[in-house]
């Protein structure tokens, strides 16, 4: 098809007017500038924030759609330009991403880069054991400057300058003012006093200023506190290392950690890549030693029954009202009432379910127990709790079946049912020998990815009961109705420490399940292509 | 369907990685280096005290007090829904006394953790910010927390809600909100609550042949709920250290004091007493019509009682060996320690949050029970009194990660119990077993 645009097109367009031509090309100019500015733009922050991966990606696309825009001999491409960009942006680079991420220990407690490790740690202070402790009070000029009169635990008062020593002077003498009860200067030439609500507002300011000398430097650590802070942490970029500057001891990288030897590591850590360990982890974990095969026949059996059973009932309403006698207006209007599942946010339509099944005040246990004097656990019982799921997942998924098989049912040329009829096929084979054959063909592979979505439908097995009722007896716990992904779930954001390192291995395992599976049944439908 | 929902993840992952990634430049503008940049404009005004020749002049006085600042300084509070009143009711007052523009931000709730966790180490995040208690072992490794110096302060908040927010010796949180679950007994089928289990059988047999449905509420699996029982047979989730922290090599789970609250549990609900399938959805409405005389749960559900009318009265949980000791819930002030207002966000929680008029107002605002002693000492809304009795004993939630192990395998050693589908000695050694087996697999 390039191929075709490209001779008929070529490097010269389809003919428009001279003037027609250059103000497509000014306008063509003027949207390229537009984008270039956006990409720069977005490029710089990029840069700013040093994010290699995306700054690379986005300049090459953004170079690439240039060329194409601008070559004449790639006019051909400028049709598959935006959507190759998207393609790129939207699906290429997070499935790297995610290979990526697969490899890295990236978790709630390994967010920080390094260097913001190293910057964190660099900054923690602390008071030696027998450096000065003071309160302050803070005087302001007019100009905006400071000066700290600081009261030592000894109850000794200093006057500070930002960057100078500390001053010991008599009080009431100079410029300086007479002491309240405090101990604090009532005044001092120059400056005012700042009461401590006035203090509050330049707190930020204030915290930034240094008194005294190295290695004797005051810092105010809070509004009532100012110390001789010493920092922590130094980090030795030679050794990559960093030394505990008040015990002396060496903590070293291990794992995305500063450890140190006898095994303790500080907090936070930083992102690292490290190696297989996520993959090793993920075979070696108890949770794949259970029952794993009772959540994967369920996973198999829930994905299954739910495109059955949703495609038979679509297929049976479109099937219904393609042969019924009412009036079209009457058809449509029931039709658009039974896309209403499709059309409600599905989490909601779960809630709702949710409720009518309730085995004490829900619905349809009113109705079981007024009929049949029984009640159903549809919550407790691994059986119904099934059950219902598949019901629900049935509600959701018919709408679409229906949609589906209405326009393919169109598409069957109405002279093979005339021919049928002539031979004397009874309707029954003619929906068996005609119309289900043929549909299969055009919705085959539709049904194929119902199927692989139904397989990762976390939201509904973990809005409905969370993959309960629990499995006895098991290493680690395990849902009657937990699918394969809300049973990994657990594994990687289960707990209040989200693994996303962790999580990415488990997609990835599980995207070459669904993968797997997927290409088996295109193999297994192509044999109906054939038909 | 799939590929999308794929996509989508890996959107939000690839987003929060780059969040995560973005931070460096915002982060090192924070090093306190050691140029500041006042020096060479402090040069001259450091004379005046070097020359005591000359004369005091009277002016200082008289120069206004207020130098308008360069830039108009302000807070960014986040918080989520269930306090925006409270906190819409406080921040006047402080905006007046101080002179500092508080921001404040809803979000949803959780979105105060994981938007910190996105947008904090950019420069994107609140100075401060109200997370659940829970949560602050998790940002503290993370690295999102700055530690609070409250002074003498510290002794003015409920003391376990205090502990619950320390970690390594460090408060990462100021209390907002402490909560806690407590026995709601309905006033017309009872004459007063049982205070021992021994009561409680007693009460429960008249209660069920006088003809009510439901002696106690329990929600299906609600190991929440069910832990002050625990405790009041001598069981616990985690043992403490000698210095108060949780440990998390002494698991309680199958620890004798626990088992028998399992075995206990097990004969109440052979006797009735308790009937499994309640759940979050409809144990609150059978309260609330009158169908049960006990319901265990939290001041979450006060608004519906007082909605549909119900005679209510909240009374501590009967006590078996011991008195019973529910889990602390506490929802804390942080400072976001990519905030580059530190101190003025730690001055807003020392000499403003941690008073009793601030505390009293935003009461009178939300009518929760909040962790400030001295306001809590005027107080005298008979529910709050009622749910800080029933906390007397109460522990804060372990903030150490072995915890994130625990609720799963409790909540379905509970349900086996209830559900009778296993022995309640046997559910709960199962689930101590499969707790040590997921904290060895964490580390």
């Amino acid at each position: 098809m390039k191929s075709k645009i490209s001779k008929v097109g070529g490097p010269k367009r389809p003919s428009t007017s001279p003037l027609g031509f250059l103000a497509g090309y000014t306008l063509k100019l003027i949207g390229l500038a537009i984008l270039d500015a956006i990409a720069l733009w977005f490029l710089s922050q990029l840069y700013k924030d040093q994010v290699w991966f995306m700054f690379i990606v986005i300049g090459v696309i953004t170079i690439g759609i240039n060329l194409v825009f601008l070559v004449e001999k790639l006019y051909p491409f400028q049709w598959l330009a935006p959507g190759l960009a998207l393609m790129i942006l939207l699906v290429v680079y997070p499935v790297f991403f995610t290979i990526y991420t697969a490899f890295t220990n990236y978790s709630t407690s390994n967010l920080l880069t390094k260097s913001q490790v190293i910057t964190a740690l660099q900054s923690e202070q602390y008071i030696s054991a027998d450096g000065p402790a003071f309160s302050w009070t803070a005087f302001r000029s007019p100009e905006g400057a400071f000066a700290i009169w600081f009261i030592s635990s000894d109850g000794k008062g200093y006057l500070g300058m930002p960057g100078q020593l500390l001053e010991q002077p008599l009080p009431g003498q100079g410029n300086l003012g007479a002491l309240d009860e405090n101990g604090v200067p009532l005044s001092l030439t120059g400056y005012t006093r700042l009461t401590k609500a006035q203090t509050v507002k330049h707190l930020t300011e204030l915290t930034a200023l240094q008194f005294g000398t190295k290695p004797g430097i005051i810092t105010i650590a809070s509004i009532s506190k100012a110390a001789q802070y010493q920092q922590k942490y130094t980090y030795l970029p030679e050794q990559d290392q960093l030394l505990d500057n008040e015990t002396g001891i060496v903590f070293t990288p291990v794992n995305g950690n500063f450890t140190s030897p006898d095994g303790t590591s500080l907090n936070p850590g930083f992102q690292v890549g490290v190696g297989l360990k996520n993959f090793i982890k993920l075979s070696n974990t108890a949770a794949l030693r259970g029952p794993v095969l009772l959540v994967f026949s369920w996973t198999i059996g829930f994905a299954l029954f739910s495109v059955l059973f949703s495609f038979a009932l679509g297929l049976f309403l479109s099937v219904t009202f393609q042969n019924s006698l009412l009036p079209s207006v009457l058809i449509k209007a029931i039709r658009s009432v039974l896309l209403l599942p499709y059309a409600i946010p599905f989490f909601l339509s779960v809630l709702i379910w949710r409720g009518l099944f309730n085995q004490t005040i829900g619905v349809i246990n009113r109705i079981f127990e007024a009929l049949f004097h029984f009640s159903p656990l549809w919550f407790n019982d691994p059986g119904w709790a099934k059950a219902a799921i598949i019901i629900i997942n049935v509600w959701l998924m018919f709408p679409y079946m229906m949609l589906i098989t209405t326009g393919s049912l169109q598409s069957i040329p109405a002279d093979l049912y005339e021919a049928a009829e002539v031979d004397g096929a009874s309707s029954w084979q003619r929906f068996w020998k005609i119309t289900l054959p043929l549909l299969l063909v055009s919705v085959g592979p539709l049904l194929v990815f119902s199927f692989a979505g139904t397989f990762n439908n976390f939201g509904l097995i973990f809005l409905y009961n969370r993959g309960g009722p629990p499995v006895p007896n098991t290493p680690t716990p395990i849902g009657h109705t937990d699918i394969l992904i809300s049973y990994v779930y657990n594994l990687a954001f289960g707990t209040s420490n989200a693994d996303y390192g962790y999580a990415s291995t488990i997609t990835i395992v599980i995207f070459i399940i669904v993968a797997i599976m997927t290409i088996a049944q295109f193999k297994y439908t192509k044999v109906w292509e054939e038909v | 369907m799939k590929k999308f929902s794929i996509l989508l993840s890996l959107i939000a992952l690839s987003g929060l990685l780059l969040a995560a990634c973005a931070g460096t430049p915002a982060a090192a503008t924070e090093l306190p280096t050691t140029a500041p940049a006042a020096l060479p404009t402090e040069a001259p005004t450091a004379e005046p005290t070097a020359l005591p020749t000359e004369a005091p002049t009277a002016e200082p006085t008289a120069t206004p007090t207020e130098m308008p600042a360069a830039e108009p300084v302000t807070l960014t509070l986040w918080t989520v829904s269930n306090y925006t009143a409270g906190f819409k009711a406080i921040i006047p007052g402080f905006e007046q006394e101080y002179g500092v523009k508080v921001i404040l931000e809803e979000k949803n709730f959780g979105d105060t953790v994981t938007q910190l966790q996105s947008a904090g180490p950019i420069g994107q995040g609140p100075d401060l910010d109200v997370v659940q208690g829970d949560a602050t072992g998790t940002l503290v490794a993370g690295g999102l927390l700055s530690p609070i110096d409250l002074g003498d302060k510290a002794a003015d908040y409920i003391p376990g809600a205090i502990r619950g927010a320390t970690v390594n010796g460090k408060l990462y949180g100021v209390p907002v909100e402490v909560s806690n679950v407590a026995l709601f007994w309905n006033t017309d089928i009872l004459q007063k609550a049982p205070t021992t289990w021994d009561e409680f059988e007693q009460t429960c047999k008249d209660v069920i042949a006088a003809g009510t449905q439901y002696c106690l509420l329990l929600q299906e699996g609600d190991a929440f709920g069910f832990f002050p029982v625990e405790t009041s047979f001598g069981g616990y989730a985690f043992g403490f250290n000698p210095d108060g922290t949780y440990n998390p090599n002494d698991l309680g789970v199958d620890s004798y004091g626990s088992l028998q609250a399992a075995k206990w549990l097990d004969k109440m609900v052979k006797a009735g007493y308790i009937i499994a399938g309640t759940t979050w959805e409809t144990a609150p409405t059978l309260f609330a019509d009158g169908k049960a005389a006990m319901y265990i749960t939290g001041s979450w559900n006060l608004p519906s009682f007082k909605a549909a009318g119900t005679p209510y009265a909240i009374a501590p949980i009967p006590s078996g060996v011991q008195p019973a000791a529910p889990f602390m819930g506490v929802w804390g002030i942080s400072i976001n320690a990519f905030s580059k207002n530190q101190a003025l966000a730690q001055a807003f929680l020392t000499e403003y949050w941690s008073t009793e008029a601030v505390q009293l107002e935003f009461f009178d605002a939300l009518h929760i029970p909040i962790g400030y002693l001295p306001a809590l000492a005027k107080i005298t809304d008979p529910d709050i009194l009622g749910m800080s009795a029933a906390g007397t004993y109460a522990n804060p939630t372990p903030t150490i990660s072995a915890m994130s192990q625990y609720w799963s395998p409790v909540i379905n050693a509970v349900t086996f119990i209830m559900d009778q589908k296993m022995d309640p000695e046997q559910a709960f050694k199962e689930a101590a077993s499969q707790i040590r087996t997921l904290i060895a697999e964490s580390k």
